[in-house]
């Protein structure tokens, strides 16, 4: 139970972001008050589905290939830049989510 | 997910590129003398604990004390970098040592071997402590040796005060007592799946081993070790009766070999092999660290052999021999 708990805790930042992008967004929209508010209501809380979810899927690559990494580059301090490159492949996601929020928003 | 192995499997491979290459083993197995062997294990990873040895008119005793520095270091290195449950699965990993010592004190004892050379044969690993293994040494039959390692021999020093105290004195019954008192410590003790696995394909193969001291006299189940996966106590008292066939078929080759010798050549290679299939499968488990305390173990007594057999002048062809057996 407290596991759980921890493990949700780890991912409230990024769910926080999530929620607060798509609200803010679909609030805007809905300020706007023309035909289309409920589609572009829609598109935001999209834009942040998909900004928040490539942070999360990042998170959870990078918590292992960061621990495996800190263990290699403390037995050898040399290798800290071929790990540094495995540690930043995940980053991939969240430039995946961006791209997505910007079409979305655009 | 926050599994602590991630990082301590990570150290303990980077420590697994650090052992010696078998390609370095070789060209130390060609060397024409003793002094270019020295000379060729300078440039491995040994170099640092060399010292005394590859000085002027040093000889076995210095490679020796050197290569146990070594291995000392190195498991002392792994258990500084795990904490918490890893580090009590790492301490029931390196009851092996534990074990493999009380046992050649109990040879040694029973034997009526001087102090100095019982101490020699012992691996300078383990839980319990140097000063201990070296004061156990000294004594004068198996009940003193069991009293002494009661007190700080960890639980094998346990399991061997309680087989005396049941009245096991011969060889064979301690050494199988002890056997069935680790195995029991240790699968209560390891958690992961693959590394259990390892440990019941261990038991089956030291099942299978003692069936075949055995052989000659009267089966008795009492030798049996329980926790095996192939190997059952009927199995094992059909073995011990004569008979070659085991179920699991790679199990067969231990059954079928010519003496004694052969069978525990063939049963050091499947456990090689169960402990390199278990690190591949236990990438977040203590498999990594069983296989690498397994290729360092080896590392060092090819080190040994291959030194003994230059020191010696040995042929190439002996040395190949004893390696294969090694």
């Amino acid at each position: 139970m407290k596991n759980t708990a921890f493990a949700a805790a780890k991912y409230l930042p990024a769910l926080t972001a999530m929620t607060l992008f798509g609200s803010a967004f679909a609030q805007e929209a809905a300020a706007g008050g023309d035909a289309g508010a409920t589609a572009a209501g829609l598109k935001a809380i999209g834009a942040g589905l998909a900004l928040g979810l490539g942070a999360v899927g990042t998170g959870l690559a990078q918590g292992p290939i960061g621990a495996a990494a800190a263990g290699v580059v403390a037995e050898r301090p040399e290798k800290f830049g071929q790990m540094a490159i495995w540690f930043f492949i995940p980053e991939t996601l969240v430039i995946f989510g961006f791209v997505g929020f910007f079409l979305l928003r655009g | 997910m926050n599994n602590p192995y991630g990082y301590i499997n990570g150290r303990v491979r980077m420590m697994r590129t650090a052992l010696v290459e078998s390609r370095a083993l070789d060209e130390a197995a060609s060397t024409v003398n003793y002094q270019e062997f020295l000379r060729q294990i300078s440039e491995t990873p040994l170099r640092e604990d060399l010292g005394d040895a590859t000085a002027q008119g040093a000889g076995l005793g210095q490679l020796d004390e050197a290569l146990s520095r070594n291995y000392l270091r190195s498991v002392a290195h792994l258990r500084s970098i795990a904490t918490g449950q890893p580090a009590r699965e790492i301490e029931a990993l390196l009851l092996r040592y534990d074990l493999q010592n009380v046992k050649t004190l109990v040879r040694g004892v029973l034997t009526g071997r001087q102090a100095d050379d019982i101490v020699a044969g012992l691996i300078p690993a383990g839980t319990i402590p140097w000063p201990v293994l070296q004061g156990a040494a000294q004594s004068a039959d198996v009940p003193s040796l069991a009293q002494t390692l009661s007190v700080a021999g960890g639980k094998i020093g346990q399991i061997l005060r309680a087989a005396v105290a049941g009245g096991a004195s011969s060889l064979l019954d301690l050494e199988v007592a002890l056997d069935q008192g680790y195995y029991r410590a240790v699968l209560a003790g390891v958690r992961g799946t693959n590394v259990r696995r390892y440990f019941t394909r261990e038991i089956d193969i030291r099942n299978l081993l003692i069936a075949r001291q055995l052989r000659g006299g009267a089966p008795n189940a009492r030798y049996f070790i329980p926790g095996g996966r192939d190997v059952t106590e009927s199995d094992f008292l059909r073995i011990a009766g004569g008979d070659n066939s085991v179920s699991a078929q790679d199990l067969q080759a231990v059954t079928e070999a010519v003496d004694l010798g052969t069978a525990e050549a063939i049963a050091r290679r499947l456990l090689d092999e169960a402990s390199r299939n278990v690190a591949m499968a236990d990438a977040l488990g203590p498999g990594v660290a069983l296989d690498y305390l397994r290729r360092k173990e080896q590392e060092i007594a090819r080190m040994r052999l291959i030194g003994r057999a230059k020191y010696y002048g040995l042929s190439k062809d002996e040395l190949a021999k004893e390696l294969e057996g090694a």
